[in-house]
């Protein structure tokens, strides 16, 4: 190195660093930073295999006469198998209406997979950015509609969440025209189940406990566990969780009936819960190894292909981690484990963060969103992966996301020091559906609200 | 200026290996779960101090960099049973660190909606481990764009060769080469005028 300015530079690089210390412990930091990533992504999606039932929450109660809420999912869905929201039957096969859609036969998995496209022209993007409840909804596929969300220019939506939501500031779980108090600290997790609710808190470390609609409280499992992770079944009569802490010998993988009575359970390893799959449950390591799909009475059968698993609807489809490509993004692909696993569509740029129950739609993101936080979200067709709605970056952040039998999909969102429940409907009209709260991100206390499943 | 793109191409540098294709059986996964986090750690604890380094470099900021391996270190620990040559993690390890960093870097950037001459800081640029010595040179990197002063940081500080920096870059030999030209052009400029101003002032 014979130049002047090329010596003075490495001198100086040398000179910044002799003297630098790192007293933290990154490893352990690093490991449980990357458990909360994959128990975060889990946990959205962990129990979307709810589907909420007409009769427990019925719609019309919910309907205000507003023509915009007057919307069924065959408003704009491609093919709905199940239009009246009710579950599938089980092992019943969606009905083949997208064949001429369907993404095209995927290569065997390697290590950099190839992008799994629809066969379809690319989306029209010329749809107006738009959230006016007056504008023609244009959202249709291979048309998706872009939109900002601001909540200074949402409108107030008339429909109640057709999904369970804690507020904090009432302290009680807000359940459709239900209230159901709850003492518990550091509430992060709502899933409606049997006659009440699974809670999971996190304080010290993650718990779970049933709630009943009376409000009394008990553990669920061990009560004194660890459980980073759990889902409920489409049915609402199944809760799955592994309990104990990462790292531990002892971690178990445990099915239970809703009301928290134990079914089975078998050493779980470095596996967590990632959805339901009808009354399976589909677990995966959070370290880059097989997923697998159990259900009590018979082994668990892993899922070829798969090094981890990102989401479930509750029926057939499972969204399975294929690998990394060469910008190191993670790769992903949906599989219909009801059709012997066929590969429906993926790729490496986007990420499948939630799943609506019965597969119609989903909600994906960056593929490099570590789940603390979106910027960004789309809302695509399930079975295919075509656009519908492309919710552009603004100053908005995206938390968690839960869809509703409308197929709407409520957004736990924060923008402009507040935070509030949304919703967006795959036509690219959004409202808020709560008032939304102070909140400050950057101080990351609780927030105002917790969207339920 | 704001960035405009990507400024490398397409990258050369090959994926991690894959795993083989054997389905395991359960049992074998759920009995060798502290394996995994044990390697992981005895990894951490042989390279942390050097990755924080590095990352100083990247960040100019003590704490940033400590947050900057610590995300990296998450998304290595995730893709771990990916990486069968464990020889090559540091490989990994550097690539995610500039990816992020660089995430960072455009974050930060479109939340301020401004364009200036001046690039916008991430960190302090005065965050010296010695304040009593003010470094013009130091100063200048903390100036240039996130992948310059990368290239800048693998060559000069690292002394990685310029296909081991291209790799970590992602992207092809050429483009290190011209990118570090032209680091090293706009420090050659920078204290010119700085001399230029510091002798402008004594007159």
């Amino acid at each position: 190195m014979n130049d002047p300015v090329e010596r003075r530079l490495a001198d100086s690089l040398h000179r910044h660093v002799e003297h630098l210390r790192s007293g933290r412990d990154l490893a352990t930091a690093a490991i449980d930073r990357a458990r909360r990533i994959r128990s975060r992504r889990r946990a959205v999606a962990a129990v979307a295999g709810i589907a909420l039932l007409a009769s427990a929450v019925p719609f019309s109660l919910n309907l205000a006469g507003d023509g915009g809420n007057d919307r069924t999912k065959m408003d704009y869905a491609l093919s709905s198998p199940s239009d009246s929201g009710e579950p599938s039957e089980p092992e019943a096969t969606r009905p083949d209406t997208t064949e001429e859609l369907r993404a095209p036969e995927a290569t065997e998995p390697t290590e950099g997979p190839s992008e799994i496209v629809p066969s379809t022209p690319e989306p029209d993007e010329s749809g107006p950015e738009s959230t006016d409840p007056e504008s023609e909804p244009t959202g249709r596929p291979g048309e998706a509609t872009s939109v900002t969300i601001d909540f200074g220019s949402l409108p107030e939506g008339q429909a109640d969440p057709e999904v369970p939501y804690f507020d904090r500031d009432a302290g009680a779980i807000i359940d459709g025209g239900a209230r159901t108090p709850v003492e518990l600290n550091g509430i992060a997790e709502v899933a409606r189940v049997a006659e009440g609710y699974a809670v999971q808190t996190i304080e010290e470390r993650q718990r779970l406990y049933f709630v009943e609609q009376t409000g009394a409280v008990r553990p669920l499992g061990s009560g004194t566990a660890t459980v980073e992770t759990y889902a409920v079944n489409p049915a609402r009569d199944r809760i799955a969780w592994v309990e104990g802490a990462s790292g531990s010998a002892e971690r178990r993988l445990v099915m239970a009936q809703g009301s928290g009575e134990v079914i089975a359970d078998l050493p779980a390893g470095t596996m967590g819960v990632v959805g339901f799959l009808f009354d399976r449950v589909a677990v995966a390591g959070d370290d880059g190894t097989t997923p697998f799909i159990w259900e009590p009475g018979s082994e668990p059968e892993p899922v070829e292909g798969g090094i981890g698993a990102l989401a479930t609807d509750g029926g057939g489809y499972l969204s399975v981690v294929t690998g990394d490509d060469e910008e190191f993004r993670t790769c992903s692909t949906l599989l219909d484990t009801g059709t012997g696993n066929r590969e429906l569509w993926g790729g490496c740029e986007r990420a499948i963060r939630a799943l609506e129950p019965g597969g119609d739609y989903a909600v994906t993101v960056d593929s490099r969103s570590d789940g603390m936080g979106d910027r960004e979200f789309e809302i695509v067709d399930g079975p295919t992966g075509e656009r519908f709605v492309d919710v552009e970056p603004a100053e908005a952040t995206y938390f968690d996301y839960s869809f509703e039998p409308s197929g709407a999909v409520l957004i736990d969102a924060a923008d402009d020091g507040q935070r509030a429940i949304v919703r967006c409907w795959p036509d690219g009209e959004c409202e808020l559906v709560t008032p939304p709260r102070t909140y400050d991100i950057d101080a990351a206390g609780d927030p105002p609200y917790v969207l339920g499943k | 200026m704001p960035p405009t793109g990507k400024i490398c191409a397409v990258p050369d540098a090959e994926p991690p290996a894959a795993l083989g294709h054997a389905l395991p059986a359960w049992e074998d996964l759920v009995s060798d779960s502290a394996s995994v986090a044990e390697e992981f750690s005895e990894y951490v604890a042989a390279r942390q101090k050097a990755l924080v380094r590095t990352a100083y470099l990247l960040t100019g900021d003590h704490h940033a960099a400590e947050d900057l391996v610590q995300a990296s270190l998450a998304r290595v620990y995730l893709a771990w049973n990916r990486i069968t040559d464990k020889g090559s993690i540091d490989a990994y390890v550097r690539r995610t660190m500039i990816n992020e960093h660089t995430s960072w870097w455009r974050r930060a950037w479109r939340k301020r909606e401004s364009s200036t001459d001046t690039l916008p800081e991430t960190a302090s640029q005065h965050d010296d481990p010695d304040p009593t010595e003010r470094d013009e040179v130091w100063a200048l990197v903390n100036t240039l764009p996130p992948r310059q002063r990368a290239a800048v940081v693998l060559r000069y500080y690292e002394d990685l060769t310029e296909a081991e920096t291209a790799a970590a870059l992602g992207c092809s030999v050429g483009n290190v080469k011209s990118q570090t030209s032209r680091a090293l052009a706009t420090l050659r400029n920078r204290l010119k005028s700085t001399t230029s101003d510091a002798e402008g002032s004594t007159r």
